[in-house]
């Protein structure tokens, strides 16, 4: 292509801005037919090269081709690797979402003398709080430790089971009717045309060589976990997003879903099969959130959860202690990266009050 | 409806030129674009679109009966009618918000609380756009510059034409108005590589140019009073650079989708990055919406006619409302305002011989007063303004290496290094000479194929605020 000399002049004198758009040189024959063709079969040959690739390789397990594993690594195959590193059984182990990720294990230890490990993860609903457990139990038969439980409201928001979850072997064995209640986002096909997963893509091969060279680094490469589990950077959420994220959730209202209760159900029966009596703990939220989404469902929400907790005590061992506003023990309203995660210095004010109040339970 | 998005690409324009280039009747095929960019605009919101339609009847029915009379005070009435109109729709939905919340806020200094309930009035998408492309219309006839449209299909397909409906560029019915009357009959290979053309470069520049700047300089401003010299200059020249692409990437996209349904549009950008001083940064920048200003209310005002002092006095009124049609904030006002003084100040410096002769000192000079013009533009208020601004001064440090490798980070800074030898040494879209190689077809539809496949979440052009 070459480029035109002079424009500037043209425009200075213009009185009307009109510029011709410039125009093809040497377009005789079929020369821009010829073009359009090139332009077009190049721009479908990139856009299928990549759906391909996305397709073959199916990084969320929605197309079902199998030849790499699907997921990517997350957290609760990290905090698998990490348990499975451990040498004895720790005395007290947290359950939960990345709303647990800074319940530091250290901060229990100084408080009760008991050794722990945190499981929470980010995505961490029922399903891997139990799967995680019983991999727990599996590798430590005789332990019977104490669990600490950071369960929301939302963690009921989503039917079925993640693919990444049903994916590891480790966590497979306790999953029954994985395959019917795997919780597969469907196939978007906007979504393989994307360079989002071409890279996740990438980073599913990337991995899969790596596994199979024996480089396997997940917990260093993508964790920042102490080896007691404990989330170590601190998180860059965005305040102002998560609020919205949140407003939006509860002014579009949800419905508990059956899966997650299902799994809370088998937990609580497998603890108490193995005499362990779990603390449940409602997190905190910020108190401007808190406020806002009272109106917005939370409230009848939050009295669901405890009816149905009632309703499983009848049945199961396990406390309950309800820290869904800092008051209840003593947090900060600047104790939050954003609306729900707490920073250390809450979640060490919530350990704090959780080892005085329920001696016994972690 | 966003042109950079899947919809958009593969469903409704498909859909769009099939209909246009299948149909033969004109009127037909007028009132089937018509309809189809009446959808493309209702995709965002359906309750908007009567407004629009009410918009363009009325300036049709003012354009009918200026032709009808020629009593000149009846037809100073109609115009005065008109215009009153469209400016009450823009007064209403873009400025009573603005207006009242600035009358609370002076309530509220004055301790009387705030007396006006504030007024929540979503603002209608590209209601600045179509609502100038009217008043043009309009004031044109009045001038008897321009034949009338010949009939209201005309009219409905001029206004609402989907290419330049959103953010423009504003195009006026004289440049059209041939054209609609002329239909291309069939979509020739020659239209098609020149919409192609333009329409890769527009995604291209878009997607893979403004896109990857966006997040960096939206978390610099985040951060607008920890920022050190070189970090608030990356926001300030991010932002200059992102909006260039993001806005000219747009108008690219506009002149292609326009050249694909066989019009022609004008341009919107001229290598603005190049010029001078200030005066010619306004002759390459939406150059639409430059020469209304100028045609439409500079010239009217008196424009450099009536003296150095009364053309002083135009531009700055001029430069006043130019920033005010950009939004109801202040910081939109005060951007207004410097570039009046910008041009205030060229004025007289070149009246008294005092610009610098050398041309890389001029294009430096300006380049700088317009990067930080754009960040009062960028920034939500006086305060951030404020605080990047002092920042870029060196009042609040040099900021330590770290410090910046962490906050701006290599890829940015090589981005800002890159885009600006594109804008200061590479030609424009308009002054690329194409030739129609295979190769040159294979690049740009690869071009085409990385940007596509960048569509990810919605990203809104950042123009379409206004």
């Amino acid at each position: 292509m070459r480029v035109q000399r002079a424009t500037r002049g043209k425009v200075e004198d213009s009185s009307r801005a009109w510029h011709d758009a410039p125009q093809f040189t040497d377009a005789v024959g079929d020369a821009p037919r010829r073009f359009v063709a090139w332009t077009l079969a190049s721009l479908a040959a990139g856009m299928l090269a990549i759906a391909s690739f996305n397709l073959l390789v199916d990084p969320y397990g929605t197309a079902g081709t199998g030849i790499f594993p699907t997921g990517l690594p997350r957290d609760v195959s990290l905090k698998a690797d990490l348990l499975d590193r451990l040498p004895s059984a720790p005395d007290t182990v947290v359950l939960g979402s990345s709303r647990a990720l800074k319940v530091d294990p250290r901060r229990i230890t100084a408080d009760t003398g008991h050794t722990a490990f945190n499981t929470g993860g980010r995505a961490g609903g029922p399903p891997e709080a139990y799967a995680l457990l019983e991999h727990l139990h599996a590798r430590f038969p005789d332990a019977r430790p104490r669990v600490v439980w950071i369960l929301d409201q939302e963690a009921f928001r989503h039917n079925g089971l993640q693919p990444d979850l049903v994916n590891d072997p480790r966590f497979r064995r306790f999953l029954p009717n994985k395959r019917r209640q795997v919780d597969k986002p469907g196939l978007d096909a906007w979504r393989l045309f994307s360079w989002s997963e071409a890279t996740d893509s990438m980073r599913v091969v990337e991995a899969d060589i790596n596994n199979k060279l024996g480089r396997t680094r997940r917990a260093k490469r993508n964790g920042g976990f102490r080896p007691d589990g404990y989330y170590v950077p601190d998180q860059n959420y965005n305040f102002n997003l998560a609020y919205s994220k949140y407003l939006n959730i509860y002014r579009h209202g949800f419905t508990p879903q059956p899966i997650p209760q299902l799994y809370l159900q088998r937990t609580l029966a497998a603890t108490t099969a193995w005499g362990v009596r779990p603390l449940i703990v409602i997190p905190p939220m910020q108190p401007r959130l808190l406020a806002a989404v009272q109106k917005l469902g939370w409230t009848a929400r939050h009295r669901w959860l405890l009816a149905m907790l009632a309703d499983l005590h009848t049945r199961y061992r396990f406390d309950v202690a309800d820290m869904s506003s800092i008051t209840d023990f003593g947090g900060s309203a600047d104790g939050f990266y954003d609306p729900v995660h707490m920073r250390p210095s809450n979640a060490d004010r919530l350990v704090d009050v959780l080892a005085s109040r329920y001696p016994g339970d972690i | 409806m966003l042109f950079n998005s899947h919809v958009f690409i593969f469903a409704f324009l498909p859909f769009v030129l099939v209909g246009w280039y299948l149909l033969r009747p004109p009127t037909v095929r007028l009132a089937f674009l018509t309809l189809c960019s009446w959808f493309f605009y209702a995709w965002w919101d359906w309750h908007f679109l009567p407004l629009m339609i009410t918009s363009t009847t009325v300036d049709y029915v003012a354009g009918r009966m200026l032709v009808a009379t020629d009593e000149p005070r009846r037809r100073k009435l109609v115009l005065v009618v008109a215009l009153a109109f469209n400016l009450a729709l823009l007064g209403y939905f873009k400025y009573a918000g603005f207006f009242l919340d600035s009358l609370n806020g002076i309530g509220s200094a004055a301790g009387v609380g705030h007396p006006f309930r504030a007024l929540n009035i979503v603002l209608p998408i590209g209601i600045s756009f179509y609502t100038f492309n009217s008043m043009s219309y309009t004031i044109d006839i009045y001038r008897r510059q321009v034949e009338p449209a010949k009939n209201a299909i005309h009219y409905a397909a001029f206004v609402s034409l989907f290419p330049h409906l959103i953010a423009g560029p504003i195009v006026r019915y004289s440049t059209i108005d041939q054209q609609l009357r002329k239909l291309a009959p069939r979509l020739s290979s020659q239209l098609a590589a020149s919409g192609l053309f333009f329409f890769a470069c527009g995604l291209s520049k878009k997607l893979l140019v403004a896109d990857t700047l966006a997040p960096h300089v939206d978390s610099l401003f985040r951060q607008h009073d920890h920022l050190g010299l070189a970090t608030a200059w990356a926001a300030g020249l991010g932002y200059s650079l992102q909006l260039y692409f993001d806005f000219s990437g747009y108008s690219d996209m506009a002149v292609g989708l326009a050249f694909l349904l066989g019009f022609r549009f004008p341009q919107n950008f001229n290598s603005p990055y190049k010029s001078l001083n200030i005066s010619e940064f306004w002759r390459r920048w939406h150059m639409s919406l430059s020469f209304w200003l100028r045609d439409y209310l500079f010239i009217p005002l008196g424009g450099s006619r009536n003296g150095r002092w009364r053309t002083l006095r135009n531009l700055s009124i001029t430069m006043f409302l130019g920033g005010l049609w950009h939004g109801a904030a202040w910081t939109f006002v005060i951007w207004g305002l410097l570039h009046g003084l910008f041009l205030v100040v060229h004025n007289l410096a070149k009246d008294h011989g005092l610009t610098p002769p050398s041309v890389i000192v001029n294009r430096v000079i300006t380049f700088v007063c317009v990067v930080g013009a754009f960040v009062v533009f960028r920034a939500p208020n006086m305060g951030v303004a404020g605080d990047v601004l002092s920042s870029m001064a060196g009042l609040n440090g040099l900021g330590s290496p770290a410090t910046i490798r962490h906050t701006v980070g290599i890829t940015f800074a090589v981005a800002i290094v890159a885009a600006l030898a594109w804008v200061n040494l590479a030609p424009n879209t308009w002054q690329v000479e194409i030739r129609p190689r295979p190769l040159y077809g294979l690049v740009l539809g690869l071009a085409m194929a990385a940007a596509i496949l960048q569509i990810a979440a919605p990203s809104p052009f950042l123009y379409f605020q206004f």
